[in-house]
């Protein structure tokens, strides 16, 4: 692990974003933080970041719309939704379109950055 | 003017007599009462002629005459009691009376043992009693305390009420007609005016009122109008012979002049009278008749459209307590889950049994399920075709009649039917009606029950997608400060506290605390904005409301929804909009499901961005009415549907997104509000609902 593993946070709730980052970083990711979708599209094409966690309702845009962008950049980037609530229709849709997986708000840093670590071992991130 | 009243009466008994025999020639009861009534006039109208004319020539075979029917009074007056009890066993009797009575018509006729001669009394001439008189009393006496005798067993064997009304009338009856006989005191030389007649009438009116309201000898309305003829004919024979006599008395050789006075008086008199007549009879008599037309009418105009369960059943108590003049009614509703009758609604039903709810096992339920047909327990009872825990369970309840309301082959409710006011028994017309009443009545609830399920749902799927949004909304609070929360905790157990001032700490703690508060209050907020949704519905209670305020909270409610399908809303509200009267509650569920539907027609046309609008546009309109619109750039509606979208279980959505209710139950609680709601809609462009509510007048309200 000599590369540090690059994790993008885009979510309009930049105390959670500066929280759950200030935490990540601790835990020695690299964090880059985004609160809209555009920057968070901008983020991703030039960092090319290896997982992303967004929020699915974001004042510019749909959290749909940033998953598609970021595959067009890298189809291997690991995309996680979060969101306070997605229905079973919904998420469906996104994990067809590529997304990894769905993580439910209230997020609990200590078992999600567990989480995290573990995606990343099984996808040979680390 | 002494004839007067013996003609009166004896002209009524005649037409009525008539009327009873004419209405049923086989029955015996029918033919002895003609028998009665016959020898009542004969004996009264005799004496008229006797009081009128007072010509000695025709006086003895006058008064022979009239004593005929005299003699035979008391004979056929117990005949037809024999013959309406069908006391079989009394007919001897009767036939050896008859016997009797041809016994003392020969001494009548061919003697003076019975009548001798006659007194000159002040109001004309009477007949004198002779020797076998006494006699004839004596069968008189017998024959009037066997009459008591059999009506008096036969009211105590009665079994249903319908006879046991018949012979109480039928033997007050005849206790009315015994003083009559004080008649007899003035053949033995007591000179009193002869007021037999006052209690002949007396007794008369009470067959007539027995006829007239229990069916005595079978004969039902077309009484009414007989009643109000013999009457005017009565009195109208009686004018024409009282004032030709009165002229002819007064004038030597006025007969002609009196016929022609009278002529004239009954011409202009008989109209009146007639009106008169009609509403005497009809106030004292009829006044249990309603118009079966107007029950049919005020039901499938009125009540049988309501589709509001709640409101159904009370009007339906309502209107037939009221139109069937009846003491009580009550209503009662099948809880499929619970398996039982419920009340549900009533009227001059006492507390005891208000709460009343009857189990599918009662005797009472079963058999209404079963035969599914009326219970009328007067009628059962006689026929003793019930089991005794029926008739128990039923009177328990103090009911007179049961319906059963049915659709297709289910029992959906029972209808129970108190006594009547006028205390008159349920005519087979009366059933009839009601019958054909509860086909209609069953249809209506079970529609009503069907359509309150739906409605249920369709709160219930809202509900759900309202759950989602406020999932959401408490979610994003909750996340953002529990994240606050997290690092605070994460950053103490990992020791970074030790190497900033312990005051820095706690003013940290301090903040996180105070934030925490304030989110804890805006998730209280956003939970009761749910629950204050999900209440049940109730009658709408108005106060002034801002039309602005309620638009604002709908879309509170919806805020998350509306993000999530990005759609910009256009509010577009006059500043000084005036405020209506309104339930602020359903103002509020009624935005809350035109924005939801609005929102889902702009989905589903896939708009972009800049073209997935809603616009909410509120303006006053004169006398201060308030209109607002609501116009999303959703698919649009074809002109053919568009007057369906109010329907109850129309829908333009996929199958399982929706049950069709949503504005229907918009349109209700609008009309509950006191507003009106319209669509228009263009294909490719969208729709426009409009709501109007009527202005408040400030002046008023002070």
């Amino acid at each position: 692990m000599t590369n540090k593993v690059k994790v993008l946070l885009i979510d309009d709730d930049f105390e959670f974003v500066n929280n759950f980052g200030w935490f990540l970083e601790r835990r020695g990711y690299d964090v880059l933080k985004a609160g809209t979708g555009d920057y968070g599209i901008e983020v991703a094409e030039k960092e090319k970041p290896h997982i992303v966690l967004c929020d699915l309702l974001l004042i510019d845009m749909n959290g749909e719309e940033v998953l598609n962008k970021v595959k067009q950049i890298n189809p291997d980037t690991i995309f996680i939704i979060v969101s306070a609530y997605v229905d079973e229709k919904t998420k469906a849709r996104l994990i067809g379109l590529g997304a990894h997986s769905y993580i439910e708000k209230l997020v609990k840093f200590k078992p999600t950055e567990e989480y995290i670590r573990q995606v990343l071992k099984e996808k040979g991130k680390i | 003017m002494y004839y007067l009243l013996p003609l009166l009466t004896s002209l009524l008994f005649l037409t009525i007599g008539l009327f009873v025999f004419l209405q049923n020639i086989k029955s015996r009861a029918n033919t002895s009462f003609f028998l009665l009534c016959i020898t009542t006039f004969g004996w009264q109208f005799s004496w008229f002629i006797l009081f009128a004319f007072p010509n000695v020539k025709f006086i003895s075979p006058l008064i022979r005459f009239g004593y005929t029917f005299i003699i035979f009074l008391p004979i056929t007056y117990y005949h037809f009691l024999v013959s309406f009890l069908e006391e079989n066993k009394e007919k001897t009797f009767v036939f050896i009376s008859y016997l009797l009575g041809i016994f003392f018509l020969s001494f009548l006729w061919l003697s003076d043992k019975l009548i001798s001669g006659h007194y000159n009394f002040f109001w004309g001439y009477y007949p004198k009693a002779s020797i076998l008189h006494p006699f004839y009393l004596i069968l008189l006496t017998i024959l009037t305390v066997k009459g008591l005798n059999i009506l008096f067993k036969a009211l105590k064997l009665a079994s249903d009420r319908l006879g046991h009304n018949q012979i109480k009338y039928v033997l007050m009856a005849l206790i009315l007609y015994i003083p009559a006989s004080s008649d007899f005191i003035v053949n033995y030389g007591i000179e009193f005016y002869p007021l037999g007649f006052i209690f002949i009438a007396m007794s008369l009116t009470t067959i007539a009122y027995a006829i007239v309201r229990h069916q005595l000898m079978d004969i039902e309305v077309i009484i009414k109008k007989t009643l109000v003829f013999a009457s005017l004919f009565a009195v109208a024979f009686g004018i024409f012979i009282g004032i030709t006599l009165l002229t002819q008395e007064i004038l030597a050789g006025g007969r002609l002049l009196g016929l022609a006075v009278s002529t004239m008086v009954i011409i202009f008199a008989v109209r009146p009278l007639e009106t008169v007549l009609v509403n005497v009879t009809n106030k004292y008599l009829f006044q249990k008749k309603y118009d079966p037309a107007e029950l049919i009418r005020t039901f499938s105009k009125e009540v049988l459209r309501v589709i509001d369960i709640n409101v159904l059943v009370h009007l339906t108590v309502d209107r037939l307590s009221n139109i069937i003049k009846i003491k009580s009614c009550g209503l009662l509703l099948l809880s499929r889950e619970k398996r039982q009758y419920e009340l549900v609604a009533s009227v001059g039903i006492d507390k005891n049994w208000r709460d009343i709810s009857l189990g599918l096992d009662k005797n009472f339920v079963l058999y209404l399920d079963k035969t599914k047909s009326n219970l009328y327990i007067q009628q059962q009872e006689k026929d003793s075709l019930l089991s005794k825990s029926i008739i128990e369970e039923t009177k328990k309840l103090k009911m007179e009649l049961a319906v059963p309301l049915l659709m297709h082959d289910e029992m959906v409710g029972i209808l129970v039917l108190g006594k009547k006011r006028s205390d008159e028994d349920y005519t087979r017309e009366d059933i009839d009606v009601l019958l054909l009443l509860a086909d209609a009545l069953g249809v209506a609830l079970s529609n009503a029950m069907n359509f309150e399920e739906i409605r249920q749902k369709e709160k219930l799927a809202t509900i759900g997608t309202l759950a989602a949004g406020i999932k959401h909304d408490i979610g994003t609070p909750i996340n953002k400060m529990s994240s606050a929360v997290q690092a605070f905790l994460i950053a103490r157990e990992e020791g970074d506290h030790q190497k900033i001032p312990i005051y820095d700490v706690l003013s940290n703690a301090y903040d996180l605390l105070t934030r925490c508060q304030m989110t804890f209050d805006k998730v209280c907020r956003i939970s009761a904005k749910f629950t204050e949704y999900a209440k049940p519905r109730r009658n709408a209670e108005l106060e002034l409301i801002n039309i602005n305020e309620s638009v604002d909270e709908a879309l509170g409610v919806l805020d998350s929804t509306i993000q999530a399908l990005n759609i910009s809303i256009i509010k577009n509200i006059e500043k000084d909009l005036p405020p209506i009267m309104a339930d602020r509650e359903y103002m509020q569920q009624i935005f809350v499901n035109i924005i939801k539907n609005a929102a889902e027609a702009v989905e589903d046309a896939h708009r972009k961005k800049d073209e997935a609008i809603i616009t909410i546009t509120a303006i006053e309109q004169p006398k201060k009415n308030v209109h607002v619109q609501i116009t999303d750039t959703g698919i649009g509606i074809p002109e053919d549907n568009l007057n369906k979208i109010f329907e109850a279980f129309y829908t333009t959505k996929p199958e399982g997104r929706g049950t069709g209710l949503g504005l229907a139950i918009v349109k209700e609680l609008v009309e509950r509000n006191n507003g009106r709601i319209s669509a228009r809609s263009k294909i490719g462009e969208g729709t426009t609902l409009t709501l109007e509510f009527p202005g408040v007048n400030n002046d008023k309200q002070g």
